[in-house]
Parts: structure tokens; C-alpha cells; sequence
């Protein structure tokens, strides 16, 4: 071992708190590359394989009835490789053990021996495929399964044609176009209320009158054809059969979902780390150049001993690379754990085969190069003052530290501090440069906290605008088919319901200038108190008595302005109406439109029908409500909204806690880590004059007022910095957030930001408390007989 | 300045030489008794002071001579409260610092001592005035920071900064650090070691002047045999103990000292 070698390990061993401090600090920068990353790239990866494996199609698109035969016109436009033809329909459920009806997408398998390519193809994840001429036998979906306890073997009943029909559970499964199992409708799911079920194509198209005919189909393009094209062709040859508008993956619910998540983890796995980073380079340079004031002779010597400026600037570097040495494994260690946390929940939300968290390679050598990266340019500069540095020069002593009066000393004198204060003052004010970064330091810290956490108030902030000010109904009631306004009675009399109001969505598409957009066109009770429309900031706007209203995105999709007249395609009724843009809204989740049910009911001109009701009920759902919305034909399924938010809410707090914990305890080390190496290298340097002070007849609390009472200037002054840049972090994460159906309004909740300050006054109280006690051992004597 | 001048202070001191006839000595400020230190490292037993017995009376210039090692700057550290001793007695006034804790000494040192380091120890980022400031305020009857400065002549160097001064200000800053606050004791440990021969002598006239005018006991510890002169008592130390004591005639000025 060189000589050089053995001062090195020496010296870690002895300023082994600090390089601990940095390498804690490394390793959240690691973490949170491998958790975030090697989520995201586990994501996209298992997404790409079973999109591959499952062929996943490229456009959907569904419609009122095309015969069988349309499909063979499909497959001939240019640029289709291959089209599956479906009947997908949504059929009310009795789950046993529910007590509410539930609804059931029902999607036809493939004919067998259908050939061709198998578009969406179903994986089996436990259980067996059905059977051949096996007309009762169905696969359920996982998520849905999964809330209620549905295994292969159980039994569900569907309501088929007013009839009750027995089906039996073969197999659990999963599909690439339901990764999210949601309806996609303006009615709100709970895991337990919707379900997909893939069923025998025969029982399908029986029980929709389908035979010979489909309502939805899936293209796969050929490679190099254009998505747009493709699109365009099959919106016009599927017109005439009540073509919805055709969709290429991006707007395709599942998918739109999946790549929201991808981006919001690109956004979080390039922030998080970044706040490591900076802070990690700062406190390397800040120790790293502190080592080598001290050692200056040291230095001197080495040089006039003949090492090179090369080897001894490699010594400091070395430092560096051995916190990042313990840094990585560390940072890899909890990277992964946090990973596998993370990815659990996706597993809960997104069912993709295969999903498992993996820290692949590329994933895991960013964050060694990142960290590597800090670590050089937070020591380089430092290390660069060694190999510039002349050895006889540095033999001498380093010129004194000059002081002189300030600014603030005019004001000083006028205010009468004592003299430690304006000790502390001139400190901050001859090093600004290093007070500023040590501020930051804190501050990012600060930041990072109440930015994440901000983030869970944002969710809940939007799922309260979503679900506690504008839907406040207890239970959605889809029906079946459209009914007349007038039966209103059949659910006010219902037992608990204490309020009802109805509800249309009629599927349209909005075209305006060459532009389209196709919509679910809700139509609500002018003076209704459950569905209201709510915007961003909370206001709640009336539904006026005519014309419609559309969510500010569409509006911004088909260039169009209140006053403006839109043409509305009724996609059941293959006929065009015109109607004026009365009002905008600027809401959370989009695209919606619309309108007074009575004036719907007059522009379609088919009376006053509905679809839905919203009820409000007495006390939570009694059993024999259930049991006689049960019995009710016209029911197509039921949701409680109360469930769907406990759920939502179960798995945000889920979320919440792991990455509570995680950044909780990472901005305590970067706190602690500014705090501690701050306070530490202030002891270095002032050591000898805080122990004359000692000798003095300072009492030790005094000496640490003096101390730390620059560190405690820093920490606080970091306090408001922090708030700023958290809400700018906030700010950030929330933008990953947001997307053509979404937006999270930043919300600011004073508890969060002052749990977060809580924390990281905390942390550097403790790291003022770990060097108070340092100080209280400095060696009196020594100072006597001792040269600066 | 004329010894004859300050010839009253000095007469107390060496009224309280011991006779057999005289009036009853006075208290002694310091009184040591067996006092004995032993540093210990691992096997290695190091004995600093052996069995040491002491006396330093009110207004005294004591001058500690001693080579290296000969465990002076030892028993300066215990006068001064921040060592103690392994066993003995050594008591200020009717205090006992050997029961002191590390509390009660940092009080005793902060109403009763003032010490003048070797290399200054001012503080860097403090004025001349705010360094002697620094000290005034935190004791019970201080002077006047800028009369303090006076006291050592600098009275138009207050608002330097140390890095502004020379060594042989920033010493004499020093003094006005530790007397400002009127201390019983005034203890200098190599208060010369770091300047030259005139700087030293400017700098032991200062601790001469304030040794008579403030009539605190001083102590001065050097290994420089020339300074003896300016002492009321010389003290030799050898291997922890006094090999050697006695009382100057007359005190010389510093100006007449020469090394």
C-alpha cells in the first residue's frame, strides 16, 4: 500500500461522519434513479413486450352494427395489416358476495379457428382458455377479480336479454387494450363495479342481436403506415354503420393512461435526482476544499518531495469517489426496494403481465455516472487550487483571513449587537458565496419535501373538485336503454333515496371547421345539486338552458368560441344537428360536453329520454335497495361514488406513505448533510478561536451560539427560499402530471409545507446538536501553544 | 516610565516577605500545595508537575523561567482553570479549583482571569475594539473597551482588524482583551515568543504598565532568562518542580531588559 494510500484511508476514517453524510446524500441521488427509473423502464419494457406478445392493435374504433363482411372492406385499406372484429357490450352483473349490480364490459373472443393476426389478445393468468363450443364459460379480469374474490370455478350472473344467464369463470385474464380496467365513461367505476369479461363470441353477438355483425373493431397497421391516414379511411367506410371516429393508440384509454404514468416518472426520475445531485456536488466541494486549506503544507511538502499536481489532486479526488464508492451500493440497495414499492402499485392499477421491477443495466450505470459526475464537479475545483498551487508557497502559512468592515457594520453600529452577532453577520458576509450555496442546500432539501408531498395534495385537491364538489351523488345508476324522463318515480321510491336526478350521455361527435372531436354529451338537470359542473378553482357553473357547454380543451381542439355554432353528430342515430357554444369550462378531467337534459332531449328530438340516474340516499346503502335495483331490467349496472373515492383514496395513501417515508428521510439527509457539514467545516476553521474564546471564560453554550449561530441564519433564511422552490418543484411534477384529458391545479396546503419545515428544522437541529457537542471537547490547552 | 512612580505598589509585595517580626502575611491569591500532574498515554506515564508548592500574591509580577518541558506552562494551565491537577491543593483567594467542574471553572475564568496567548488568538473576524468588546461584555466590571486600548497604546488602532495589525499590536490587543475586564490574575504564556526583540520589549512594557496600574497578580512564563529582571519573583522550574525562587531587589523596565 502507497504512503499516499494510507493517508487516505486514515483521513476517511477520521472525517468518516462527513463522507457518510455525502455518501447518504449520493445515494438518495441513486435511489431515486433506479426506484424512478427502473420503474418507469420496467414499465415501459413489460408494456412494449406484451403489446409485442399480445399484438396490441394500432386503431380502434367503435360503432352502432356493421355486418361481418365490412371487415374484409377494412383489412383492403392501404396500410392495414390485419383487423379483429369484436361486439363489445355492457351488461349488468350480480357478483356474488356484491350487493350492488355491478357492470360487466362483455368483449367477444375470437371465433376459433379464425385465423389471422389475434389483435388484443387475451393472456391467461390463471385458469384455462375456454373451451371450444363451451357457450357459459368466460374469462374475468384480473383487478376486478381480484376485489371480489372471483377465482376460476365462480360463477357470475349477467342479465343477457332481460334474461338471467349463468356464467362460469375459467380463467383469470389480462388484455393489451384493458391494462386499465375502467369503462371510460362520464360514469365513475370502483374495482368492484366494472369488470371486463372476455365471453365465446356466440354468446356475445346472442346477446346483443349481432350475428354476422360487429360494433368494434381493432386495426394493426402494416409497418410505415401512417396512423392518421389509416384513420381517416376507416372514419369514412364506417359512417354509414354508426362509426364512433376511429382512434390511433394515443386516445386509446388504456394506453393514454400507460404513457401518462411513463411521463410522469420521466418528469420525477429526472427532478429528484437533480436536487441530489446539485446538493451532493456543493458538499464535496465544500469538504473537499476545506481538507485541502488544512493540509496545505501537507501539499507543499508532497510537491517538493517530487509528487506531480496530477497525484495529488488524484488523492483529493479521491475522497469524492470513495462517498460515492458507499453511496451507489447504498443508493442501488434502497433504489431498488423503493422500486419494487412503486412498482407493486402500478401492478394494483395497471394489469400487465409481467410487470416486476428490474434495475436493469442502462438504468443502474446513469445513476453511477450521475453520481460520479457530482462528485468530479463538486471536487474539481477544489482539487484544481492543489495543482495550481506552488509548493513554497504553501509551505507558508496562508496569509491571514481578511476582514474588513461591511455594509451591514453602518447598520450594525446602529442597531448595537453584541458582539457574537456581528461575529456570526461577518462570517455570512465574507464567505456570501458559501453561505448562499449552504442556504440552497437547506432550501432544496425543504423543497424537494413539500413539492412531493404537494403533489398527494394536488390529487386530493383535484378528486375533491372531482368527486366531493361536483359529483355528490351516492350511487350512479346506469341503465341499459334509453327511457323517458318520467320514470323518475321508479327510483325516487326506492328504499333510502332521498333525492334523484337524471342524466343522459349521448355519444356525439363534435365537428367544427374540419376539425372533430368525438364526446360523450352529458346532459344533466338544469338546478340538479349532484352532478354540477365544477372548474379548476372550484366555482360551480350553471348549466344553461340552451346551446351547449364544453370542456375548455375541446373547445381549444375544434377552434371554436362561445357564440360559435358547432355541428353534433348523434353516433346512435346517424343523424346532424347544430347547436351554439353557450359557455366554456375550464375543468380537471376532459374532453366533456354539456347540456340541459331538456334541451337535449328537444335538439336529438326524441323526447325527453335518459340513461342514468344519480341518487342520493339517507344513510349508506341499505341491502334491499341493491336487491331491488337487482331486480330492476332497466338497470345496467350501479357504482357508489363513495366506494370508487375510498378506493382511489386507499391506493393514493398507499402511495402516499412509501413515498412519504422515502422523501422524508432524504431530505433529512440532505438537511442534515448541508447542516452538519456546514457546522463541521466552521469548527475546522474557527476551531482554534472558538477555543480561545473557551479560555476566555466563554461558557459552552455561548461558544455554540457562535458556532452555529451562522448555520442557524442559513437554515432559516433557507426557510421561505424553500417555499418558493417547492412550489416551483410542485409546479414541475404537476406539469408531468397534466395531459390532453387532466390537469392538476398546484395546490399549496399550509400543513404540508410546515410539516415539511418541521422536518427539516429537525434535521438541522440534530446536525447543530451533533457539532455543539463536538465543540464542547475542543482541546484548551492546545490553542495556547498552537499557530493558526 | 519612572519605577520609582508606581514604587507604592510595589512595596506590597515585598512587605509580604516572609519575616518572623513583620505583620501577618496576607492570603496569597494562589496557594498551591502538593500539587502533582501526571499525563498519561496508553503505558506511557509522563509526570508534569511533581509535588509543587506555590504562592502568588496580590499585584505580584511573577516571571516562570523553565526549558522546555520543565512543566510551566502545566501549572499556568491549572492557575488558570483549564487543566486540573491529578492530586494536590491549589486554591484562588478561598476557591479550591481542584473541586471545580468544567462549569465553575469557565465562570472562574471568566470573572477572575485574563490570559495573553503566545500567537494572540485574536479573533479574525473582529475590530481591535470589538475584540476587547467581546470580553467586556460578558464580565461583571469591566473598563471601557476604547480605555483599555488606550491602556496598551493603540488607542488609534481600534477599528482595525487583526489582519491590519502587527504582531506586536495584535499582542498588545491582546492585553487589552484580557485586562479589560479587571481581572484578579493576568496570566502571559510566551506572551513574546512570537515577536522580535523590540516588538517583545513594547509588548512587556505594556504588561509591566498594567501589572502596576491595575495591580492584578500577573504571571509571565517564558524560557527567556532576560525577562527575569522585570519580576518581583522569579520562579525556575525543573522536571514539575521549583528548582529555584527568589526575589528581584528592584524591578528593571522593560526598556532596560536586552536578549
Amino acid at each position: 500500500m502507497s504512503a499516499l494510500t494510507s493517508k487516505l484511508r486514515r483521513d476517511l476514517w477520521r472525517i468518516r461522519a462527513q463522507v457518510f453524510s455525502i455518501a447518504a446524500v449520493m445515494a438518495g441521488g441513486v435511489m431515486t434513479v433506479v426506484a424512478l427509473g427502473g420503474t418507469s423502464s420496467s414499465l415501459d419494457s413489460a408494456t412494449r413486450e406484451y403489446y409485442l406478445s399480445g399484438h396490441f392493435a394500432d386503431v380502434f374504433a367503435t360503432l352502432t352494427r356493421a355486418p361481418d363482411a365490412v371487415a374484409v372492406r377494412l383489412a383492403a385499406i392501404p396500410g392495414v395489416n390485419s383487423v379483429a372484429t369484436r361486439v363489445v357490450k355492457d351488461v349488468r352483473l350480480d357478483v356474488p358476495g356484491l350487493d350492488m349490480p355491478a357492470i360487466g364490459r362483455m368483449v367477444s373472443l375470437p371465433l376459433p379457428g379464425s385465423g389471422g393476426v389475434p389483435l388484443n389478445a387475451v393472456h391467461i393468468t390463471s385458469g384455462r382458455a375456454v373451451l371450444p363450443g363451451a357457450d357459459k364459460e368466460i374469462l374475468v379480469s384480473g383487478r376486478f377479480a381480484e376485489a371480489n374474490g372471483l377465482r376460476p370455478g365462480s360463477l357470475l350472473t349477467a342479465i343477457i336479454n332481460e334474461r338471467y344467464v349463468e356464467l362460469r369463470i375459467v380463467g383469470i385474464g389480462a388484455a393489451p387494450d384493458y391494462l386499465y380496467e375502467e369503462p371510460g365513461n362520464a360514469f365513475p367505476s370502483d374495482a368492484r363495479g366494472f369488470g371486463i369479461l372476455w365471453v365465446p363470441h356466440e354468446l356475445a353477438a346472442a346477446a346483443t342481436g349481432m350475428r354476422g355483425a360487429f360494433n368494434d373493431v381493432s386495426i394493426g397497421l402494416a409497418a410505415g403506415a401512417r396512423p392518421s391516414e389509416v384513420i381517416a379511411a376507416v372514419d369514412t367506410l364506417l359512417a354509414p354503420y354508426g362509426g364512433r371516429g376511429a382512434i390511433g393508440r394515443k386516445d386509446q384509454l388504456s394506453d393514454r393512461v400507460v404513457s401518462n404514468e411513463l411521463t410522469q416518472l420521466g418528469v420525477m426520475a429526472f427532478a429528484f435526482p437533480a436536487v441530489f445531485v446539485a446538493v451532493a456536488a456543493f458538499l464535496v466541494g465544500s469538504v473537499v476544499s476545506r481538507l485541502i486549506a488544512t493540509e496545505r503544507e501537507q501539499i507543499a511538502v508532497l510537491k517538493a518531495f517530487g509528487y506531480t499536481s496530477g497525484a495529488v489532486g488524484l488523492h483529493y479526488l479521491a475522497y469524492a469517489a470513495a462517498a460515492a464508492a458507499v453511496g451507489i451500493p447504498l443508493g442501488i440497495g434502497v433504489g431498488v426496494w423503493v422500486g419494487r414499492l412503486y412498482t407493486g402499485i402500478y401492478s394494483d392499477v395497471l394489469r400487465i403481465p409481467g410487470l416486476q421491477f428490474h434495475a436493469d443495466w442502462v438504468t443502474i450505470g446513469r445513476a453511477i455516472i450521475v453520481i460520479f459526475l457530482a462528485a468530479l464537479s463538486g471536487a474539481l475545483s477544489a482539487v484544481r487550487k492543489v495543482a495550481i498551487l506552488p509548493p513554497a508557497e504553501a509551505l507558508q502559512p496562508p496569509a491571514p483571513a481578511r476582514y474588513r468592515a461591511l455594509p451591514f457594520d453602518t447598520i450594525g453600529r446602529r442597531l448595537t449587537l453584541s458582539t457574537p452577532v456581528r461575529m456570526i453577520i461577518r462570517g455570512l458576509e465574507r464567505q456570501p458565496r458559501r453561505a448562499l450555496l449552504g442556504a440552497m442546500g437547506v432550501a432544496a432539501a425543504l423543497a424537494m419535501m413539500a413539492g412531493a408531498l404537494s403533489l398527494y395534495d394536488a390529487t386530493d385537491n383535484m378528486i375533491g373538485l372531482q368527486f366531493r364538489v361536483g359529483q355528490r351523488q351516492a350511487l350512479s345508476v346506469q341503465l341499459v336503454t334509453a327511457v323517458p324522463a318520467s320514470t323518475r318515480p321508479v327510483f325516487s321510491s326506492l328504499p333510502g333515496v332521498t333525492n334523484v336526478e337524471l342524466v343522459r350521455v349521448v355519444p356525439v361527435r363534435l365537428r367544427h371547421m374540419g376539425r372533430s372531436r368525438t364526446v360523450g354529451l352529458t346532459a344533466l338537470e338544469r338546478d340538479g345539486k349532484m352532478h354540477r359542473l365544477v372548474d379548476v378553482d372550484g366555482q360551480i357553473h350553471a348549466i344553461p338552458p340552451a346551446g351547449i357547454v364544453l370542456s375548455t380543451k375541446v373547445a381549444g381542439i375544434l377552434a371554436i368560441h362561445t357564440g360559435d355554432t358547432l355541428d353534433m353528430d348523434l353516433l346512435e342515430r346517424g343523424t346532424t344537428r347544430r347547436v351554439v357554444v353557450t359557455a366554456l369550462l375550464n375543468e380537471l378531467m376532459s374532453p366533456n360536453a354539456y347540456m340541459d337534459l331538456t334541451a337535449a332531449g328537444s335538439l336529438v328530438g326524441d323526447g325527453n329520454l335518459i340513461n342514468g340516474a344519480y341518487l342520493r340516499l339517507d344513510s349508506p346503502p341499505r341491502p334491499e335497495l341493491f336487491e331491488q335495483l337487482r331486480a330492476m331490467p332497466l338497470v345496467g349496472g350501479v357504482t357508489s361514488r363513495t366506494a370508487m373515492v375510498a378506493q382511489f383514496d386507499r391506493m393514493m395513501a398507499k402511495s402516499f406513505r412509501i413515498s412519504a417515508v422515502v422523501v422524508v428521510l432524504f431530505a433529512s439527509i440532505i438537511a442534515l448533510g448541508v447542516v452538519y457539514n456546514g457546522a463541521r467545516i466552521a469548527l475546522s476553521e474557527r476551531g482554534r478561536e472558538l477555543a480561545s474564546l473557551r479560555v476566555l471564560g466563554f461558557t459552552n453554550r455561548e461558544v455554540g451560539v457562535m458556532l452555529l449561530g451562522e448555520e442557524a441564519i442559513l437554515t432559516i433564511a433557507a426557510i421561505p427560499i424553500g417555499w418558493v422552490l417547492g412550489r416551483a418543484f410542485a409546479a414541475y411534477l404537476t406539469y408531468g402530471f397534466t395531459s390532453e384529458n387532466y390537469q392538476v391545479p398546484i395546490v399549496t396546503r399550509a400543513a404540508t409545507y410546515a410539516f415539511a419545515t418541521a422536518v427539516v428544522l429537525s434535521a438541522s437541529a440534530l446536525a447543530g446538536a451533533l457539532m455543539y457537542r463536538r465543540s464542547t471537547r475542543l482541546d484548551l490547552v492546545a490553542v495556547l501553544k498552537t499557530r493558526e | 516610565m519612572p519605577t520609582s512612580a508606581v514604587a507604592s505598589n510595589t512595596a506590597q509585595p515585598a512587605a509580604t516577605a516572609r519575616s518572623d517580626d513583620g505583620p501577618p502575611p496576607p492570603a496569597p491569591v494562589f496557594l498551591a500545595r502538593g500539587l502533582t500532574k501526571i499525563y498519561r498515554s496508553g503505558d506511557l506515564e509522563v509526570r508534569a508537575l511533581r509535588e509543587l508548592d506555590m504562592e502568588l500574591y496580590a499585584g505580584e509580577l511573577l516571571v516562570l523561567l523553565g526549558a522546555s518541558g520543565s512543566g510551566k506552562s502545566t501549572l499556568l494551565n491549572i492557575l488558570g482553570g483549564l487543566d486540573t491537577a491529578t492530586s494536590g491543593m491549589v486554591r484562588f483567594e478561598d476557591h479550591d479549583l481542584t473541586s471545580m467542574n468544567q462549569r465553575e471553572l469557565t465562570q472562574y475564568r471568566r470573572d477572575h482571569i485574563g490570559f495573553v496567548f503566545q500567537f494572540y488568538n485574536l479573533i479574525p473576524s473582529l475590530t481591535a475594539r470589538e475584540n476587547v468588546a467581546l470580553v467586556t461584555e460578558i464580565a461583571r466590571d469591566p473598563m471601557r473597551p476604547d480605555d483599555a486600548l488606550a491602556l496598551v497604546g493603540l488607542g488609534d488602532r481600534m477599528d482595525h482588524f487583526p489582519a491590519q495589525l502587527s504582531g506586536g499590536e495584535q499582542q498588545r490587543v491582546a492585553i487589552a482583551r484580557a485586562v479589560a475586564k479587571r481581572p484578579d490574575v493576568l496570566l502571559c504564556d510566551e506572551p513574546t515568543g512570537a515577536l522580535d526583540v523590540e516588538t517583545g520589549r513594547l509588548v512587556l512594557r505594556t504588561i509591566d504598565l498594567v501589572n502596576r496600574q491595575l495591580g492584578a497578580a500577573t504571571v509571565v512564563i517564558t524560557h527567556n532568562v532576560s525577562i527575569a529582571g522585570m519580576a518581583d519573583r522569579v520562579v525556575h522550574m525543573t522536571s514539575g518542580r521549583i528548582s529555584d525562587s527568589y526575589r528581584n531587589a528592584h524591578r528593571i523596565s522593560a526598556e532596560e531588559l536586552s536578549w
